[in-house]
């Protein structure tokens, strides 16, 4: 009986290393976004308000393509309230992970694209939450908020309020190298239903903070 | 036609191989291949409402559909399509990716497509089926069959490079190819739903399926293209042939 119950505890200690090693994932990853954040919205954001759009006659000749640039000088003058982002807390696994790994492959070095891939912990990764609370940004920039209000009915919002919205965040589970040094995730940002774009991002430590490496366009809608 | 008989004809060129690759993967998983015309409808796809609608565009000869897809769809693309039901986040109706190594543009939409009604599916296949036909010209540097006309070339190349220029390199495909549909695209893609639609109502009551994805860019151009109170009467306006009674053989 003794014998059973000890091979039984065995072969559960694997399991309880990685589960712990996962909650420490989560930690590490709330730690990571909390502190990547305003990085990530800077990479990926389109302020509508501050955007000059060409029209095919401002190619035309030099003095439209310099009248398009006065067009753009004027406009960084512009003064605008905070952007409103939305941030949805959970954060996904991510389902299509062969597509995933296809995507970082030709970023990474072999050792550290094996690392990620053959990483057990990656592989029993679920759905958490992150505290939207912890995450730092320029508020004079951007006002983040919870995202509780249906796409659908954000179209229905008038006025100001809806001139500052700018689409809602979604965000997945980091994916580590064994050493934690190097990590992938993937973000989307849906300003409509079919205004969208999704991204995979590459990030490393280094000098003991992270870093985003490099950020490569995934999808677009 | 063969597997063999694809790679001689297509001189076992990298693309060739990977359409290939994903050919056979989809075979097995119970997807459908169109060699000819190379695309691959994914298994997940196959028998699906937004399937059905696919069908029923391409049967029902639709003309902005025939122009958009008909590069793919007559054995003459130099890239492949592929269509699949996939993971999209929330509130998103469909994704295009495009694959640097293998050529092949997926379009993906989610499950909960195949809950809305044949006029929402059809749009959101020509939009994001004008996203991948974009890709193609693009990254085919405009030597692909069927070219966009120069000067067209020229402002979606002019796009390209602007907004490379002044946006997050990631948003830089999104808002030069949704600048060149405002342009381009929103009376086609209303034109065609109406006239998928059996031309059932006015120009006006299909105009937001035209400027849906499309309005934040609408609404700063310059000279302005739709305004806020167009805006607001074009969603409304949608919402009667949506929620009306005829129906579609997709929609039964």
């Amino acid at each position: 009986m003794n014998k059973i119950i000890t091979n039984i505890s065995l072969s559960l200690l694997p399991f309880l290393f990685l589960g712990c090693n996962i909650d420490h994932d989560i930690k590490l990853e709330q730690n990571i976004y909390e502190n990547l954040f305003q990085n990530l919205i800077d990479s990926t954001i389109t302020d509508y308000r501050k955007l000059i759009v060409p029209s095919p006659s401002d190619f035309k000749n030099t003095e439209s393509l310099e009248n398009l640039n006065k067009r753009i000088e004027n406009n960084k003058t512009k003064e605008v309230s905070p952007l409103i982002i939305y941030v949805k807390d959970t954060i996904k696994n991510i389902i299509d992970i062969e597509h995933f790994y296809s995507k970082i492959k030709p970023q990474l070095s072999k050792e550290d694209y094996q690392s990620i891939v053959y990483n057990p912990v990656n592989q029993l990764k679920e759905n958490s939450e992150i505290n939207l609370q912890g995450l730092i940004v320029n508020t004079s920039k951007y006002e983040l908020k919870h995202d509780y209000i249906k796409i659908k009915d954000k179209k229905l919002l008038k006025g100001l309020e809806k001139d500052r919205m700018s689409g809602t965040y979604y965000l997945s589970r980091i994916y580590f190298n064994k050493e934690k040094t190097i990590g992938a995730l993937s973000l989307g940002l849906v300003h409509g239903s079919l205004n969208a774009i999704g991204v995979i991002v590459i990030i490393k430590k280094e000098n003991n903070r992270w870093i985003i490496k490099k950020i490569i366009e995934d999808w677009i809608s | 036609m063969d597997i063999a008989r694809f790679f001689k004809q297509n001189n076992n060129s990298v693309v060739a191989k990977a359409f290939g690759k994903l050919a056979i993967e989809a075979w097995i998983a119970g997807g459908d291949v169109d060699f000819q015309n190379k695309i691959i409808k994914d298994s997940t796809f196959v028998g699906t409402k937004a399937d059905c609608v696919y069908e029923l565009l391409s049967s029902t000869n639709n003309n902005l559909f025939k122009n958009v897809l008909s590069t793919f769809t007559n054995g003459k693309a130099q890239f492949e399509l592929k269509f699949r039901i996939g993971e999209v986040p929330d509130g998103a109706d469909g994704s295009t990716t495009f694959d640097n190594n293998t050529g092949i543009i997926t379009i993906t939409f989610p499950q909960i497509i195949n809950a809305k009604s044949s006029i929402e599916i059809a749009s959101i296949i020509l939009h994001e089926g004008i996203h991948g036909e974009l890709r193609r010209i693009y990254e085919g540097k405009n030597q692909v069959s069927e070219p966009l006309p120069n000067n067209q070339y020229e402002y979606l190349v002019d796009l390209w490079d602007y907004f490379r220029g002044i946006s997050p390199p990631s948003k830089v495909s999104n808002n030069a190819s949704h600048t060149y549909m405002v342009h381009n695209h929103v009376l086609p893609i209303a034109n065609a739903v109406r006239e998928f639609d059996n031309n059932t109502y006015g120009i006006d009551y299909y105009m937001w399926f035209g400027w849906q994805g499309l309005s934040d860019i609408g609404k700063i151009t310059y000279p302005q293209l739709l305004t806020s109170s167009q805006e607001t009467n074009y969603i409304n306006l949608q919402q009667i042939p949506i929620n009306d009674s005829i129906k579609q053989s997709c929609d039964e």
